[in-house]
């Protein structure tokens, strides 16, 4: 087996200043011997892809296979009686990640929480990204901005507003996240500081705090759908009552 | 050089298939990449920040790996398996009790779903937490936001295949919605469902879904996905942490469209 | 961190590979304890045993695989016989009980597979989901004391023969000595054919003249054993036959059933009244789907069904079914009935000839002579012998149809209408052939049988009342009948007067002599003599009461009616 670079090359990290460049790293050629890349090396260290990356990959996906199976040798996939269009069973609960969706039809007629609501969620997504005014160079708040503050409590309020009114329901999983984040959104203004921790809130972006509303209720809807719900839709305590899953 | 592996290597047939030498130089590391299909997913080089576990938690890479050990079983299960009415609950039943190690089959099946559902969910919260949606990225999260809808449908699809009565409520309950879409809600349930009820032409249709139709939206928007970021520099690293104590500047310094200027 | 990384040298790649690969073992040795736990099955344990015994008896043993009995137009894919090896080809070895033969029965168990009889999950391989102590399984096996209730998986009209004819059937089949030929249920000496399950096999109607060709022949046994029997004699014996199904304990539940009068208010395969649930199913409910919290004890369908014939309003609350106050055997005996009720789905090539008869034929799954017919439709609410019923629960009393002083004053004609029409809004259902599904004949039958409780004509010509005036009547009703029949006749524990079908089928005649007369034994008193206080009320009084009960069917004393 020949070596054309030697033993000088042996080590798999290209030191600054060796044949590494500025990311990204675009192999183009390979060039024999000592001759240098003719490009301006990159200034941060970078690693071969093989073998430091490609044998992570391995490892993750041999990890996560020791996992499965495992999980798989413990646990049975659930298999009922038979399908019975006659027999319907109470609770009748979808697969657990729509589960927030069946929780928001408790509050909302199937139009607005099975189409109107998520596919306001989906477009917001995928618009997102393009509205984006990157407000990390130009933090949300100031040193203190009464304005912002009234403007960002203005908001959950109408929200808030909107969400009570159009519910069957007081919709606590999607009003309780609304004012948290609201609350948290709040602080820098009310402090006016931009250091430590709320400087890190200052710094975020509309979006992300938009962002994290989401998940909130996305995460909350579905806990509560999968957890506390009980016969006809009820309220139950899983530890009192059992899971109905 | 020992003879054997010697033997081995140095003929025409073993070179055809690994063009480069022994890894051990990195010339050979880099070719092992550049001469491999590696290429079309990585660079030659990676910056150490990205492959730091705690930057990304491999939960694409995790993901993709779900979907793959996914399509694994599938198929092992598609060979067991009839989608029609009384055959699908009986074929549950075989796997469970004569085909050697079917429960275990099933089981890894099914759990890799619930984990490829979750995983992908918790990627794209990762992404969006990074920032790494925006430009130039924006139409990759995009592309990412389909996929985890399909994702959702793929898995959806399959709750209804083992015809049990979790599967079949389940499924009642999820295409009720779809009724809910005005105008033309129920039109699109029956297209669905391939009826106004859920029965043999619904577990048929759903199975194609499962089987053919999503796998192979999922495998080529997944491989546009994997290329985007690929141009696009890899995983995302924000600027101001450079380790190498790079200058802060722009941020799209580790962007494609820099290495396109070159 | 990073400073570790940028040292030249091996960069953590040892790590990573030590990683890799102890991963790799683990995730190997983790892949294969599934095979492991599919080759370590208990139907590989058994047959271990089963070989080990074959072995020690000089036998040959199987190659180790899953066995099953596979008859796809009936549906029936079972396994059992992996580990029920004595019943497989295999045949039986000594030394365990799991591996005995199967005990004679009318039907070879290769022909019908296993779970079709005795329930339980025939996919299954494994012990606790093969006999159906699974989750999510609803058909359980049945326990060996219910095995008979098996049968109706397709024998769902088993005819209950006339009890009369069958007891004598029986007592002749003894005193003729057709024991010295044949066997049946264990008695006899013979070498001629079993007829246990004569009834399920069938017989040649001729039988009689068969053999006594053969004792024509001169054969000499014959000529010794055997001789004419009388026509009635042979009737008799001819039920007693058709009742030898090979289920003798089925039978005998499904008699008492038939006798009890469940069918009064339950349907089964749509024959029935509707004042209770369908039964049709009952056998095969699940578990799952009962309420258990009235229930002592396991939670199994026979448990239930045993506690609820104990106790019906305690196992179901709000039951309107009566305490019958059945004996505990009587008990098991229903709860093998309710068991043997299984609606099958079996294809229509397999259906037995009792199903066949009654489904396709029009023929009744019970002898139709007046006494069976009553027992089946009417003892549940009116008492065996007609005597009338109060149960416990219920504020209703049944009237005694056996009375001799209704059916003194009732025309053949008035019950017939009864029988037929029912009386709507009240528990008594209509049994005309639209309706509860009675012929004609039936119902003819019925009445004669009626009759039959107080022998004696009913009497001709009843004097009608004429010229009363409901406005007399009135007072005089509100009186002497209001208390037991209601303000407006809508019946309280006394029949519902106002009721239309009773005012149709009622003639003057009759509501006059059953007010003079009264029932003896009931609660009606006889008005035409002075008692306890209460003055005779002489005809003149009760022409007025005549009428003013037809103005109750007019004026709608049941609530159903609008009033004009």
């Amino acid at each position: 087996m020949s070596d054309e670079n030697g033993s000088s090359s042996r080590s798999f990290i290209m030191v600054p200043g060796d044949d590494a460049r500025r990311e990204p790293v675009r192999l183009l050629v390979v060039q024999p011997g000592d001759m240098r890349p003719p490009v301006a090396a990159a200034n941060e260290p970078v690693v071969m892809t093989f073998p430091h990356l490609l044998l992570r990959e391995l490892i993750a996906l041999l990890a996560l296979s020791l996992f499965l199976v495992v999980v798989s040798l413990a646990f049975d996939a659930p298999l009922e009686e038979v399908a019975n269009p006659e027999k319907t069973p109470n609770p009748a609960k979808a697969p657990w990640y729509f589960l927030g969706l069946q929780e928001l039809l408790h509050y909302y007629p199937p139009l607005v929480a099975g189409v109107l609501l998520p596919g306001l969620v989906v477009l917001s997504l995928v618009v997102i990204p393009y509205f984006d005014l990157n407000l990390e160079r130009a933090p949300l708040w100031g040193r203190r901005s009464p304005g912002k503050l009234a403007a960002t409590w203005a908001a959950a309020a109408a929200l808030t507003a909107v969400f009570i009114f159009t519910a069957a329901h007081p919709v606590w999983p999607i009003l309780v996240p609304l004012w948290l984040v609201a609350c948290v959104v709040s602080v820098p203004g009310l402090l006016g500081t931009r250091s430590g921790p709320v400087g890190w809130i200052a710094r975020r972006s509309l979006a992300f705090w938009i962002f994290l509303w989401f998940l909130l209720v996305a995460v909350t809807l579905t806990a509560i759908g999968i957890f506390f719900r009980g016969p006809g839709w009820s309220f139950v305590l899983p530890w009192r009552d059992g899971l109905f899953y | 050089m020992p003879r054997l592996p010697a033997a081995l290597t140095k003929n025409r047939v073993f070179r055809s298939v690994v063009r480069h030498g022994f890894p051990n130089s990195n010339r050979n590391r880099s070719l092992a990449v550049f001469t491999n299909f590696f290429l079309h997913i990585h660079p030659v080089k990676v910056r150490l920040r990205a492959i730091a576990f705690r930057r990304t938690f491999y939960l694409g890479g995790l993901s993709a790996a779900a979907f793959f050990i996914l399509t694994v079983t599938g198929i092992l299960l598609m060979f067991y398996y009839r989608p029609s009415v009384p055959e699908a609950y009986e074929d549950m039943k075989d796997l469970e009790f004569v085909v050697s190690a079917g429960v275990f089959l099933r089981n890894l099946h099914r759990w890799a779903a619930h984990t490829m559902v979750a995983l992908v969910f918790l990627h794209m919260v990762r992404v969006f937490f990074a920032g790494a949606y925006r430009p130039p990225r924006e139409f990759n999260w995009v592309i990412g936001v389909v996929l985890f809808l399909l994702t959702l449908l793929l898995s959806f699809t399959g709750y209804l295949l083992p015809w049990d009565q979790l599967a079949y409520w389940a499924i009642t309950v999820g295409t009720n919605m779809v009724k809910a879409v005005p105008s033309i809600g129920d039109d699109l349930r029956f297209l669905l469902l391939g009826g106004n009820a859920i029965g043999e032409a619904a577990l048929l249709r759903f199975y194609v879904l499962h089987c053919v139709v999503l796998p192979l939206a999922l495998i080529v928007l997944i491989a546009m996905h994997i290329w985007r970021v690929r141009k696009d520099g890899g995983v995302y690293l924000p600027p101001e942490e450079g380790a190498g104590g790079g200058e802060p500047g722009p941020e799209s310094g580790e962007e494609a469209g820099e290495v396109r200027r070159e | 961190m990073t400073q570790r990384w940028t040292q030249p040298g091996d960069l953590g790649v040892t790590r990573l590979l030590w990683t890799f690969a102890v991963l790799s073992l683990v995730f190997l040795g983790a892949l294969s304890i599934a095979p492991a736990k599919s080759y370590l099955s208990e139907w590989r344990e058994a047959q271990g045993r089963y070989n080990a015994l074959a072995a020690s008896s000089g036998r040959a043993g199987i190659e180790p695989a899953i066995q099953q009995v596979w008859k796809p137009r009936l549906g029936v894919v079972d396994r059992c016989t992996s580990c029920h090896l004595g019943m497989s080809a295999a045949g039986p070895a000594s030394g365990e009980a799991l591996f005995e033969a199967h005990p004679p029965v009318p039907h070879d168990p290769q022909d019908f597979g296993c779970t079709l009889c005795h329930g339980g999950q025939g996919r299954a391989t494994k012990r606790d989901a093969a006999h159906g102590l699974a989750k999510h399984w609803d058909e359980p096996l049945l326990e060996r004391r219910h095995f008979e209730a098996g049968c109706g998986a397709c024998h769902t009209h088993l005819r209950v023969p006339s009890r009369r004819l069958e007891a004598r059937g029986e007592d002749l089949f003894r005193r003729y000595d057709c024991v010295a030929c044949h066997r049946s249920e264990g008695v006899g000496r013979g070498s001629g054919p079993d007829l246990s399950s004569a009834g399920m096999r069938g017989f040649a109607a001729d039988w009689h003249a068969a053999h006594l060709t053969r004792r024509e022949l001169g054969e000499k046994e014959w000529v010794a054993s055997y001789g004419p029997i009388p026509p009635e004699d042979l009737a008799a014996i001819d039920e007693y036959l058709r009742s030898r199904v090979g289920a003798r304990r089925l039978m005998e539940a499904k008699a008492l059933a038939h006798r009890l009068g469940c069918r009064g208010c339950h349907k089964v395969n749509g024959v029935g009244g509707d004042d209770g649930p369908d039964l049709t199913r009952m056998g095969r409910r699940s578990a799952a789907d009962l309420e258990f919290s009235g229930v002592s004890g396991e939670r199994t369908l026979p448990n239930w069904l045993l506690q609820h014939f104990f106790d019906p309003g305690r196992v179901v609350p709000g039951s309107q079914m009566p305490d019958l106050g059945l004996s505990a055997a009587q008990a098991e005996l229903l709860t093998l009935y309710m068991l043997s009720l299984r609606a099958p789905e079996v294809p229509q090539a397999f259906w037995p000839d009792d199903r066949v008869r009654a489904l396709r034929l029009g023929q009744r799954e019970l002898a139709t002579d007046g006494e069976s017919l009553f027992g089946a439709f009417c003892a549940g609410c009116h008492g065996e012998r007609g005597e009338g019923r109060r149960y416990g629960t219920l504020n209703v009393a049944f009237p005694a149809i056996g009375n001799a002083d209704f059916l003194a004053v009732a025309s053949d004609d008035f019950l017939r209408k009864t029988i037929a029409r029912g009386r709507p809004g009240r528990r008594m259902p209509a049994w005309g052939l639209k309706d509860g599904g009675l012929t004609a004949r039936e119902i003819d039958a019925i009445v004669l049988y009626l009759r039959s409780l107080a022998p004696g004509t009913p009497i001709a010509d009843l004097p009608a009342p004429a010229g009363g005036s409901a406005e007399h009547g009135k007072p005089l009703f509100e009186r002497s009948c209001a208390g037991c029949h209601g303000q407006k006749g809508e019946g309280r524990e006394a029949p519902a007067l106002a009721n239309p079908e009773f005012q149709a089928a009622a003639t003057d005649a009759y509501i006059a002599a059953t007010v003079l007369r009264g029932r003896a034994g009931t609660s009606m008193r006889h008005f035409g003599k002075p008692m306890l206080g209460f003055a005779a009320l002489d005809p003149a009084e009760v022409a007025d009461i005549v009428a003013h009960v037809r103005t109750l069917g007019r004026s709608g004393g049941a609530e159903s009616t609008p009033k004009e």
